[in-house]
């Protein structure tokens, strides 16, 4: 079976079906990109994946490192080792946002029923990390996301991925709103992250992203099937030709 | 006139009271019910001047002439005839630790709170046995002039200084339990701050708690003269649990010119209590008047601190958070009055709701003629946690001043479900998330409070927020 | 769009598909009770303008029904004192867009008690309320939303704002908020300011007195209430009778 095994699945919202039969693999060490126009079930995949509420399982199946997750809710998830990087991290106020990650960090540690750093050590690891994403500011003094621009949102959720060391990232909507120097350093950030123990999910609307990155495989969506599968040459096509060919060649 | 003269003199005009009655009797006689009698034997037993008397008869008969509030929560089940309206301390049974409720004891276990401190929040126990700290601050306060005194005790020692302020900023016939307080007050703290004197460390009554216990009618009356500054600290956040079901206490506090004063206080009643105290600050020209405060338990609380802005420049700030749980009804908020002019206030209140309970926020802004260039701004978010709880907000705002900016915003709704998935796909249950972000809420008003308040509030929080979600 | 008259003590219409769906209502009837059907879409306005001194008392009702869309107007001019009562009821998946504006002279009171009740789920509702006084003139403006339990997912907003032109003008007002549903989107503004120091200033640095900054704002607020009204002639009626009390 492999890392991320996606059998037949169908997703449902509020009664709505979504996504009608999607199978997708992914192994340990590979970046899988999926791409499509709007509304053709890209973020939902990614939502359902990390277990939004918002979302049903009508038909198929998740496994996830030979485990069924299906039926798991989020914070399972993320004990297992997914992560999701959201298209729009939340603005949590009154939050303060170095005493969550700690928080978070030693509740994914009981789960994976493994040793929390203490307070010390984690908030070095925390200054490193901070060091390397270049941040200047003093989120110390601020609270979770709140008031953070694009980019900083966007450093935000790769300083949880540096600092949660999940086995699977799932990046919804990778680029939304990110200029050159951004893509960059998330780009730089997924190419740290990835190794032979550990794989990706990236979701772009935009092809502009791949030159930071190094693809194995790429799917295209639309009206929530996979209508095409490839390598990276196919999002080269994609970039030159659009979508509106290879979705008309499938309706 | 010397101490024995004064009580021959009372004595005289009570003799029918002395013939009747053997003290001790009279009290052992569980004694409830209001009635003139027993005014005047209070105010007997503690020995006050006759002008103290002639006050509490006096709002006794307001009382008497007074109806019940026709808004807000419904106080029908209040019996006003079935209460005692006065103890003496020796008098009261003690209390076994034995007899406490198991739920009180858990949640005094859960917050933290050492055995002693316990025993003392239960009305167990003779005295809390002051430590080094409090003593030695008690000789700072004194050095600067500081008066932090029993209410009683400051009664006989500053006569002048409390006839010249009690109950003239909470008047008897403002309603009918400040009619009631004025009749029955007993205890409380009297507090001076003296011209110019700044008090760093924050004064905390809990300092004074004694087998009286958490008096229902306590009165606290506070004066901050010119250009002084302090903070002032009643109430801790463990529950009270007490037999007492009405507390219509009284605190007034007066803010002279260029003084500036907070009152915090975090309360956490027992579920059958009855909260109707009157909180109210007179703040003088170019004085503040912080009110920052936390509501908790109760069956009933109807509670709007009020500041009166009767100096130009004054200004007051009035933060607040209430919790109504299940068969609990918070109704509670602010009440500015300006009336003179460049007054500012600034009110943020949050409130939340669960299990049924009823979350109502009372406001009032009264912007008066005199009040050219003021300015209010009102803030009240609610947050309802589940589909049978409720939330009102009622602010009321009157302008009869063309000049005056007021703004006054209000949300309402629930915990937004993007939140929540945000927290859990980092790991934290549903329950913490919830807590988490009920916490974050009520933050820019906790962050306010000293420390071991505000994590006692947070504790609080994450208490309610066990089992309240999914 | 043909605009249908209210008649004298007309007081109870249904609206439905077939009827003309712009009701003009010049306060010839004292209580009057509007029924919209499922569906329909209604345009409404309340207009008072009488010169006659007698105190006068309105009440109107509007029971929209479910997914009904409704647009409604009140305006209060006139010389009388006045007590206007208006309550809303709204069905699932109904909406209401609801403006109101009073401009108050001389001794004017005015006494407007506004109830609008969300009974059915995802219903939504905007309320945008406008006060000018000048002279001596009063008012008591209560505006409440109230969300019963099963209206879930609804949307309402309140904005209030209470301009006093002249020194004795006084207002009283109170956007209340009452909600036993929690799935909910709910909230309200108010504010009282006409010009602060600083704004009259600066226009008067312009080359404008006070009371030309004052007839700005209230033409401007006339406007833009106007400018909603869906049909242009009517709203033109409407921005004149308030442009010529200035």
């Amino acid at each position: 079976m492999s890392f991320l095994d996606i059998k037949d699945l169908s997703v449902s919202s509020g009664g709505k079906p979504i996504l009608k039969g999607i199978n997708l693999q992914i192994e340990k060490g590979e970046v899988c990109v999926i791409m499509g126009p709007n509304g053709s079930g890209k973020s939902t995949l990614a939502n359902a994946l990390m277990g939004h509420p918002a979302y049903q399982i009508t038909g198929g199946s998740i496994f996830f490192d030979g485990q069924d997750i299906g039926l798991l809710p989020p914070e399972k998830r993320a004990a297992l080792g997914i992560f999701l990087s959201f298209q729009q991290p939340r603005e949590i106020t009154g939050v303060d946002y170095y005493p969550f990650l700690f928080e978070a960090h030693k509740s994914l540690s009981q789960e994976k029923k493994e040793e929390a750093m203490d307070v010390f050590a984690f908030k070095q690891s925390l200054e490193e990390r901070l060091k390397k994403l270049q941040v200047s500011s003093n989120w110390g003094q601020r609270h979770l996301n709140v008031g953070f621009s694009g980019g900083e949102k966007k450093k935000s959720e790769m300083l949880q991925l540096a600092m949660f060391s999940p086995r699977l990232a799932i990046f919804d909507e990778i680029d939304s709103g990110l200029d050159i120097d951004a893509l960059e350093m998330v780009g730089h950030e997924l190419g740290e992250f990835i190794s032979s123990q550990t794989s990706a999910l990236v979701v772009t609307h935009y092809p502009k992203i791949l030159k930071y990155i190094t693809v194995t495989k790429v799917l295209v969506f639309s009206a929530g099937q996979i209508i095409s599968t490839g390598g990276p040459e196919l999002a080269q096509r994609l970039e030159q030709e659009g979508f509106n060919d290879l979705i008309g060649k499938n309706s | 006139m010397p101490q024995e003269a004064i009580d021959k003199s009372q004595r005289n005009s009570h003799d029918s009271l002395w013939d009747d009655y053997d003290s001790s009797s009279y009290m052992s006689k569980t004694r409830k019910g209001l009635d003139e009698d027993l005014i005047r034997f209070i105010s007997q037993e503690k020995k006050e001047p006759d002008w103290m008397l002639s006050l509490r008869l006096e709002s006794f008969k307001i009382y008497q002439s007074l109806a019940l509030p026709d808004w807000g929560p419904k106080l029908d089940k209040l019996d006003l005839k079935n209460i005692t309206y006065y103890a003496r301390a020796t008098d009261q049974p003690a209390q076994n630790w034995d007899d406490v409720p198991i739920d009180i004891k858990n949640t005094f276990n859960k917050l933290g709170i050492p055995q002693a401190e316990q025993e003392v929040l239960a009305g167990v126990g003779a005295q809390y046995e002051s430590t080094v700290i409090y003593h030695s601050l008690r000789e700072e306060y004194k050095e600067q002039g500081v008066i932090f005194e029993d209410l009683d005790v400051a009664l006989r020692e500053h006569e002048d200084l409390v006839r010249r302020y009690f109950m003239t900023g909470i008047k008897p016939g403002l309603h009918k339990f400040s009619a009631l307080h004025g009749a029955v007050w007993s205890g409380g703290t009297f507090l001076y701050i003296p011209k110019g004197v700044r008090v760093d460390l924050p004064l905390q009554a809990y300092f004074r708690m004694n087998a009286k216990g958490m008096g229902q009618f306590e009165h606290t009356l506070i004066i901050v003269e010119d250009n002084a500054q302090a903070h002032y600290i009643e109430g801790c956040s463990a529950p009270r649990y007490g037999a007492d079901s009405l507390h219509a206490g009284a605190v007034e506090i007066f803010v002279a010119p260029g003084a500036r004063f907070r009152y915090s206080s975090v309360e956490s009643w027992s579920k059958d209590a009855y909260n109707l105290n009157t909180k109210r600050a007179i703040v003088e020209e170019n004085a503040h008047m912080e009110w920052v405060g936390g509501n908790f338990g109760s069956h009933v609380t109807m509670l709007y601190p009020c500041s009166v802005l009767k100096g130009r420049g004054a200004s007051a700030d009035h933060l607040g958070v209430a919790f109504a749980g299940q068969g609990q009804i918070q109704d509670t908020g602010a009440k500015v009055i300006h009336l003179a002019p460049e007054t500012s206030s600034n009110i943020i209140m949050k409130s939340i709701s669960k299990d049924s309970g009823q979350s109502i926020y009372r406001g009032l802004v009264d912007i008066e003629p005199d009040a050219a260039g003021a300015v209010a701004n009102i803030k009240c978010d609610a947050l309802i946690l589940d589909e049978e709880s409720i939330s009102d907000t009622i602010p009321l705002i009157k302008v009869k001043n063309q000049s005056a900016i007021i703004a006054h915003e209000a949300t309402a709704g629930k915990l937004n479900d993007d939140d929540i998935f945000y927290l859990r796909s980092r790991g934290l249950s549903e329950e913490r998330a919830a807590a988490l972000i009920v916490n974050g809420f009520i933050e820019p008003i906790v962050k306010e409070l000293p420390l071991e308040y505000a994590v006692e509030m947070n504790r609080m929080i994450e208490l309610e927020m066990e089992g309240s979600v999914g | 769009m043909a605009i249908r008259k209210l008649k004298d003590n007309e007081s109870l219409i249904h609206i439905s598909l077939a009827d003309e769906s712009f009701l003009f209502d010049e306060a010839s009837s004292q209580a009057t009770q509007i029924r919209v059907e499922a569906g329909v879409c209604l345009n409404y306005v309340f207009f008072f303008n009488s010169s006659s001194c007698q105190e006068v008392n309105y009440q109107r009702e509007i029971f929209i029904g479910a997914g009904a869309r409704v647009k409604t107007f009140l305006v209060w001019l006139g010389r009388a004192n006045g007590h206007l009562k208006f309550i809303s009821q709204l069905s699932t998946k109904s909406s209401i867009e609801h403006r109101s504006l009073y401009f108050l002279l001389d001794q004017q009171n005015l006494k407007i008690i506004e109830e609008h009740n969300f009974i059915g789920p995802e219903s939504k509702g905007r309320f945008y309320s406008n006060g000018l006084l000048a002279g001596q003139s009063q008012v008591n403006c209560n505006c409440e939303i109230n969300i019963l339990p099963k209206a879930q997912d609804s949307d309402s907003r309140i904005d209030l704002k209470l301009h006093l032109l002249s020194p004795q003008a006084k207002g009283t007002i109170l956007p209340a908020l009452k909600i036993a549903a929690n799935r909910v989107r709910a909230g309200h503004g108010a504010t009282t300011a006409s010009f602060g120091p600083e704004d009259l200033f600066y226009l008067r640095s312009r080359g404008l007195s006070e009371d030309q900054a004052k007839s700005l704002l209230v033409q401007s607020a006339a406007r833009l209430f106007a400018n909603q009204i869906p049909d242009r002639e009517l709203g033109k009626k409407v921005l004149d009778a308030i442009i010529e009390r200035l």
